[in-house]
């Protein structure tokens, strides 16, 4: 096994939970494989650029994060499809599957954060979910620290509007959470 | 009412894995990583494996006409060869200097397409004052005013492996500076972060050459002429009122982004330019 076979090995171990749940939290359930899958290709592929320690694992998320981001341009590509076969008559099956359905208080949560930009929506996934400093998200993302730290101020607001605007009734939008929807 | 902190514990309560340990996947790295190279190596096999049946069946003559036919080609694809390298040798460093430069370039040309083409979907422009749409609309105001951006020296100031920092100092004209005999105005750089060959942010910053010079010799003179001879101007053309500095400003603070504002930019220097010209 080479130094490089190793460094793979140890990266797959360690971080494969994290990168998995990265993928689960932003994709639909049958998506999740295939993104973790080319993540953990492109790891292969550029093991020599993985930097080292801690610093490992917002490199994996940005990949991961443009994995997915390929994955839902691919699905807004099929998107943009589906409807027009839906305006000539042909339906277009939606699974089950798809969606993930929570109690109604994260219900709220989630409908809330898809209102916000998608970018913002990011930094409060990477923040609250991931658990990352703006350091890391900016390095994920590829933002500078202080654009992060703005992004997330701006974004908590937002969603707290968010909130507050749907707890007045006036949204009335399908809480769910769809596949690709990141 | 909801705050800001009970948003984010609801926002973390909706969390759709929690828990890593929720996460039942058999870890087997060995046994993946063999998966990898094998098909890696077939990969490779198919890509340079020689038809060894038909080899026998050439006489030696084709081959020595193969031969002269790769030697001549050889010599005359020296130089575009030569050429090629340049481009698929390029380093990630060279890389994302060609990809800001592009991207200025574009930026710099009011060249909307151009920009959008090297822009990531989640870029972050704010720091040019431009938030969501709105650097379309300062591309044409911008348009409107003339400006005219020459690209000087741009460096690598920070990188990663996942980032890439570029930095490229610039001179300008504006407001028809260069008409007037005016300029170009130096101390101004533009911050481009480059990731994966696409923009992912851009900054823009100026020091005090730029206050001191473009400030009292085009912004201050141009807004004194528009406050005395359109007065009626400049709360289309300005957001709020006629400021006596341009300097640490990203340019939406200071003019009304508009269509209305837009078209009277340009048809206001347009005139500035000629009074002053004579």
């Amino acid at each position: 096994m080479t130094l490089g076979d190793a460094r793979f090995v140890d990266l797959y171990q360690r971080y494969y939970r994290h990168v998995y749940a990265y993928c689960r939290r932003r994709t639909a359930a049958d998506k999740v494989e295939d993104a973790v899958a080319e993540t953990f290709l492109v790891v292969w592929r550029k093991i020599g650029e993985v930097p080292p320690g801690d610093e490992a694992l917002p490199w994996l998320y940005s990949v991961a994060h443009r994995v997915l981001g390929h994955q839902w341009r691919g699905a807004s590509r099929q998107s943009r499809l589906e409807s027009k076969l839906a305006s000539v008559g042909v339906s277009v099956a939606v699974s089950a599957e798809d969606y993930v359905v929570v109690d109604q208080e994260s219900r709220q949560a989630l409908d809330a954060l898809s209102k916000l930009r998608r970018s913002d929506q990011e930094v409060l996934r990477l923040s609250v979910w991931e658990e990352l400093p703006h350091r890391e998200i900016a390095e994920v993302m590829g933002l500078t620290t202080d654009a992060v730290k703005k992004r997330f101020s701006r974004a908590r607001k937002k969603l707290a509007q968010e909130l507050n605007r749907m707890e007045k009734g006036h949204s009335k939008s399908p809480a769910v959470q769809k596949g690709g929807a990141w | 009412m909801i705050t800001e902190d009970r948003g984010l514990t609801m926002l973390a309560g909706a969390n759709p894995v929690p828990q890593l340990d929720f996460i039942d996947v058999d870890i087997e790295a060995s046994k993946y990583l063999a998966t990898l190279e094998q098909r890696s190596s077939e990969m490779t096999q198919l890509e340079t494996k020689p038809a060894k049946d038909d080899t026998k069946r050439r006489p030696v003559g084709v081959w020595v006409a193969v031969a002269a036919t790769v030697i001549v080609i050889l010599g005359l694809g020296v130089v575009l060869i030569n050429q090629d390298q340049q481009d698929v040798a390029l380093s990630p460093e060279e890389t994302s200097l060609a990809t800001a430069t592009g991207f200025l370039e574009a930026l710099w040309a009011f060249d909307v397409e151009g920009v959008t083409s090297y822009l990531a979907d989640d870029a972050e422009l704010s720091a040019l004052g431009w938030g969501g749409e709105d650097w379309q609309f300062i591309l044409r105001l911008q348009e409107a005013q003339k400006y005219q951006r020459q690209i000087g020296t741009c460096a690598l100031t920070s990188s990663s492996s996942v980032r890439r920092t570029v930095e490229c100092t610039y001179t300008f004209h504006a407001f028809g500076s260069d008409e007037l005999g005016l300029g170009p105005y130096t101390g101004s750089w533009m911050e481009v972060v480059v990731l994966d060959g696409e923009v992912r942010g851009a900054g823009e910053s100026s020091h005090f050459e730029f206050d001191r010079e473009f400030s009292p010799q085009m912004w201050q003179p141009f807004g004194a002429w528009i406050t005395d001879t359109y007065p009626n101007d400049v709360a289309v053309m300005y957001a709020n009122g006629v400021q006596t500095t341009a300097m640490n400003t990203s340019y939406s603070g200071l003019e009304r982004l508009s269509e209305e504002s837009t078209a009277l930019w340009a048809e206001r220097v347009t005139e500035y330019i000629a009074i002053n010209s004579d």
